[in-house]
């Protein structure tokens, strides 16, 4: 599962940019929405504090 | 993959302005070059992307032209695509518009403001600094100019001036604001018209053509070192840990992920204690805002300086219409938090910042649209560090750092990266030749 890590997040706004569904918004820090987000993870590399992280279910 | 193909003169992490310039200047001396970078673009907080038909900029806005960045292109071969920007510097006060002439504007301004002794006071103290020394960086500019004056107007004319140097006015040291203000005197810009990403590509272009190579969506893993001298870098690449074989390492990830990289043990602790104490990273906002007409009719920087936050805005869409889609323009705007150091709630800053917009724009809640936010801070600064804080050697032999984190005393930002690339590059050529020399 993506999650914001908010103690890396710092709030660029890129993934916002590279989401091809639009899922994030970032307003000092960001957020998912999950309706809208489909895993496709590009976000986590475009995001330059590596703040997105995908968490195993397990751990959740 | 051979392993002889894993060995390089040079490995080069990270490909923002620092460690592109080192990169092309390297391999334009015929050093064989490897940059990596994280990232799935080069450039870092030099470039640009497309969002819903903008170009927005991932930091830097404008870079000097005939400056530290143009003589790096110059020197080796690159193309400097650069349109002129519009350097006209613009007040809004209370409501009211103040241009500031080019030459002798700031007296001007001030004079506007303050009675006629009080101003000439403060301008000969302005003079003195320029010409006999910088005043101390141990007190911020706002302390040392309320010897001068305690006038709010003439206070906040100097708040807007911090902000057009992305600093906080309460956390400027007074020499380095001095001092950028007397290297910004006859200074010009400009930007790419495609963004900066265009700009930077033209380095990688260099660098490739000479025998280098430039991975991007690569990650540094670890900076090898054996006894305090540096052996390579390991890179994830294509899922696996690739060993990079070189004699020099650059860092271009920031002083503190270099440490990282390289492991704290493997440094004096003289130069981690000066890296913990002076190297802190400076934060910032960005807002792009779309209209279907101009929110600002002057064609440079607004500067707003008495609002919540300082602040300054600029309809970019009027110099570099390729920025915005057909029948929009784009104003874009930038404020310094309430501290520059300190760790804030980014969710109020921007706030603050929007309620400024909505008094400093009447039309802005009938036509304005908030397209984008960016904030920068911590690993993704406004700067890594203020100029002169760290040096570009480590502790490490062979192992460098450039990039805003070891910003020599020059003009702040992408100049200071460039200069820091340049430093760097001739103490390589000093102390080691190409291996195919």
């Amino acid at each position: 599962m993506l999650v914001v890590d908010e103690s890396k997040c710092v709030g660029c706004g890129l993934c916002v940019a590279f989401c091809p569904t639009g899922a994030l918004r970032a307003w000092g820090v960001c957020t998912i929405n999950r309706d809208d987000c489909n895993e496709c993870l590009v976000c986590v590399d475009y995001c330059p504090a590596d703040a997105l992280v995908v968490l195993e279910e397990s751990t959740i | 993959m051979d392993q002889s193909s894993h060995k390089y003169d040079v490995a080069i992490i990270g490909a923002g302005m620092g460690g592109l310039c080192s990169g092309a200047l390297l391999a334009n001396q015929g050093y064989r070059a490897l940059v990596v970078e994280k990232l799935p673009f080069v450039g870092g907080r030099a470039s640009s992307f497309k969002y819903r038909g903008y170009i927005l900029p991932t930091g830097a806005l404008y870079v000097e032209t005939g400056g530290y960045v143009e003589s790096v292109f110059k020197e080796v071969g690159a193309t400097f695509g650069v349109r002129s920007f519009p350097m006209g510097i613009c007040f809004r006060m209370d409501g009211k518009d103040y241009p500031m002439p080019q030459k002798g504007g700031l007296r001007q301004l001030v004079s506007t403001f303050a009675g006629e002794a009080e101003a000439a006071r403060l301008m000969a103290a302005i003079r003195r600094a320029f010409r006999w020394n910088e005043p101390s960086s141990s007190i911020s500019i706002r302390d040392w100019l309320l010897r001068y004056t305690s006038n709010d107007k003439v206070l906040a004319i100097f708040r807007g001036l911090s902000n057009y140097q992305c600093v906080n006015f309460r956390d400027e040291p007074a020499g380095e604001f001095m001092r950028q203000l007397k290297l910004s005197i006859g200074a010009s810009a400009g930007a790419h018209p495609q963004g900066f990403l265009e700009l930077m590509k033209e380095l990688v272009r260099v660098i490739e053509a000479k025998g280098g190579h430039v991975w991007t969506g690569c990650r540094a893993q670890r900076i090898m070192v054996q006894e305090e001298v540096v052996k390579g870098i390991v890179v994830e690449k294509d899922g696996d840990d690739l060993e990079v074989l070189a004699p020099v390492v650059i860092s271009d990830a920031g002083p503190h992920k270099t440490v990282e990289l390289a492991g704290p043990e493997n440094f004096d602790n003289g130069y981690l204690k000066e890296l913990r104490e002076k190297v802190r990273p400076l934060a910032y906002i960005g807002l792009v805002i779309s209209s279907d007409r101009p929110l600002v009719d002057f064609e440079g920087v607004m500067v707003v300086p008495e609002g919540r936050r300082q602040m300054t805005m600029m309809c970019t869409s009027l110099a570099y219409p390729e920025y915005a889609p057909p029948g929009k323009h784009m104003l874009q705007a930038w404020a310094a938090p309430d501290s520059s150091f300190l760790p804030l709630d980014p969710a109020r800053e921007i706030d603050m910042v929007v309620q400024d917009l909505r008094e400093a724009i009447p039309q802005f809640d009938r036509e304005a649209e908030i397209v984008h936010v960016s904030y920068w801070q911590k690993d993704w600064p406004m700067y890594r560090a203020l100029p002169g804080a760290l040096a570009q050697k480590t502790s490490v032999e062979n192992l460098y750092n450039v990039g805003d984190g070891v910003a020599p005393l020059v003009p702040l930002g992408l100049p200071a990266c460039a200069q820091s690339a340049r430093i760097v590059v001739e103490d390589i050529r000093q102390r080691t030749k190409p291996a195919a020399a």
